[in-house]
């Protein structure tokens, strides 16, 4: 009877060893098949290599040690151009989404994270909206920009347009009333009708211009990110621990941020004085008075508001297209109670993501 | 006896069917292809040093398996040995001997240059997915989890190509009527794996 399969004792039967054998055979023949492999091993382990190898892996080991470091390190880049494409980025047609996430410390413990979301609208009629939640209650916010400027709607719902000052100090004196009445700068006191933080420091296309003037800037650059540090002139280091107490003597001496005395408050022989080496380096830059920051100062690049000064330092991180921003760290710094606002650009219909910033830490 | 040159060329001639049994022979029992090739200087070696024993009017191929099945199994049995395994010596030669007859029947029908041709053209004309894998195992001396890894794929998904691909190129053979044996499918359940 004759099977469907074939007789694996059939001598003429291929089966898959003898397949093996073949194409075992094939690739011993095949271009591959160099004198090394009909030689026994012994002998191709004796042979010294021939120049051809060796001046090929030196000729890559050269050009590797040429191109890795410039391909993984830094390249300068003008900071002014990146600006200029992330203004432009940001003005094209469309609309981006940031999320919020505002630190604030200061005092015994660490204080708590407002969250918030911020839209820039561009285009023809080109806005800002979005909001800020005050507390776990559900009390918040709105704010945006448009052409007349900022607003804000509290959680009274009574719509505000920023009052412009002519050199920002009129908030600020409200500010430190409230803060001599104990409440702490984070409290509604302190705040009264004005918003919690600067309006101009949670809008890219307000910060973005305001990089121009008073700030050191650098631009790091990789073959896949784009990062651009900018660092306020007087305090060079940015933000740091030693950073904020030099800050907040500095405040209670009546120092401007600019560096500049002002002797108008009566507080300000009572200061207590410190010791030279308590300031350091820091505190020596902190008093040189720059004109250029002092012009940026009165130019708007402090308007006034419960914030003293323009952030210490600013973090920008572009996509890969290195225009388009996508994340921001704005490190803001007011009297006793540094801020950070932080900005992540959200996909559409991305989650917001986790609050994972441990708070209790940050003291 | 032959002249040397003659002999020379004969051996040349046998040479792809020698590697080719030894290579089937030694399939899961040597560790790598520089030990197949070992085998086969040692089998060619041999020959040339007993080539006064050899009849030239007989075939020769007949004679080179003789004593590659003799070099074979020596290798079997250190492997063995140094593995620490029991081998059954009566099973491994008849699987031996069986292959030998495989080849041996394949010589009848054409000498090595043509089989070689034969193989080289189908191997050309397989499907890339499987021709890769037989590339990279047999050109590259890559085992199949290598090539796997390689490839992203799974050992599994790897192996079921080499096979396959084994298969087509043995139904191409048979298509081509350079091996003995109709088109029917060898190893049909392979090929519908």
């Amino acid at each position: 009877m004759s099977s469907a399969f074939p007789d694996p004792h059939d001598p003429r039967h291929i089966d898959d060893d003898v397949m093996h054998g073949l194409m075992a055979a094939h690739a011993s023949e095949s271009v591959g098949a160099t004198v090394g492999r009909v030689e026994p091993r012994g002998a191709r382990a004796m042979r010294p290599m021939s120049m051809g190898p060796i001046a090929a892996i030196l000729l890559m080991a050269i050009t590797l040690a040429v191109l890795v470091p410039l391909a993984i390190s830094p390249s300068a880049a003008s900071a002014n151009d990146v600006i200029g494409s992330a203004q432009a980025a940001l003005a094209e047609p469309g609309s981006r989404t940031y999320e919020i996430r505002i630190t604030r410390w200061g005092g015994p413990v660490a204080s708590r994270l407002m969250v918030g979301e911020v839209t820039h609208v561009a285009g023809p009629d080109p806005r800002s909206f979005g909001y800020l939640e005050l507390d776990d209650a559900g009390k918040r916010i709105e704010f945006g920009r448009d052409a007349q400027g900022s607003w804000f709607k509290g959680p009274d719902g009574q719509l505000r347009r920023r009052e412009a000052k002519a050199d920002g100090r009129g908030e600020a004196a409200v500010e430190r009333r409230a803060q001599q009445g104990g409440d702490g700068p984070g409290s509604a006191a302190a705040r009264g009708p004005s918003m919690p933080v600067d309006l101009d420091w949670m809008t890219l296309d307000s910060v973005l211009p305001r990089l121009k003037d008073g700030y050191d800037l650098q631009v790091v650059e990789y073959p896949r990110w784009r990062t651009l540090v900018a660092r306020r002139q007087w305090m060079p280091n940015g933000i740091d621990a030693k950073a904020a107490v030099e800050r907040a003597a500095s405040i209670r001496q009546g120092t401007q941020p600019d560096g500049s005395a002002e002797r108008s408050r009566g507080d300000a022989a009572a200061a207590p004085s410190r010791a030279p080496e308590q300031r350091g380096d820091d505190a020596a830059g902190s008093r040189r008075v720059n004109p250029d920051v002092q012009a940026a100062m009165r130019s708007g690049l402090v308007t006034g508001g419960p914030l003293r000064g323009a952030p210490l330092r600013v973090e920008l991180e572009f996509a890969p297209d290195g225009r388009v921003i996508e994340r921001a760290r704005i490190e803001l710094d007011a009297p006793r109670a540094p801020r950070t606002i932080e900005l992540r650009l959200k996909s559409p219909g991305e989650p917001a993501a986790d609050d994972d910033i441990d708070l209790g830490t940050w003291e | 006896m032959e002249s040397p040159d003659t002999f020379d060329r004969r051996l040349a001639q046998e040479r792809f069917l020698l590697v080719g049994f030894i290579a089937a022979a030694c399939r899961g029992r040597v560790a790598s292809s520089d030990v197949v090739e070992d085998l086969v200087q040692d089998t060619l070696a041999i020959a040339w040093t007993r080539r006064a024993e050899f009849d030239g009017a007989r075939a020769l191929g007949p004679w080179l398996r003789g004593i590659a099945v003799r070099v074979v199994m020596g290798s079997v049995r250190r492997e063995a040995r140094r593995r620490r395994i029991a081998m059954d010596d009566a099973h491994e030669i008849v699987r031996i001997e069986g292959l030998a007859e495989r080849f041996a029947a394949i010589e009848d029908q054409l000498d090595g240059r043509q089989l070689a041709e034969g193989v080289r053209g189908c191997v050309q004309a397989l499907p890339a997915t499987f021709r890769e894998v037989l590339e990279r195992h047999y050109g590259g001396d890559q085992s199949i989890a290598e090539i796997a890894v390689d490839l992203g794929i799974s050992d599994d998904l790897a192996s079921k190509r080499a096979i396959r691909g084994r298969a087509l190129v043995a139904r191409c053979l048979r298509s081509k009527g350079l091996v003995p044996g109709s088109d029917a499918p060898d190893g049909r359940d392979e090929e519908s794996s």
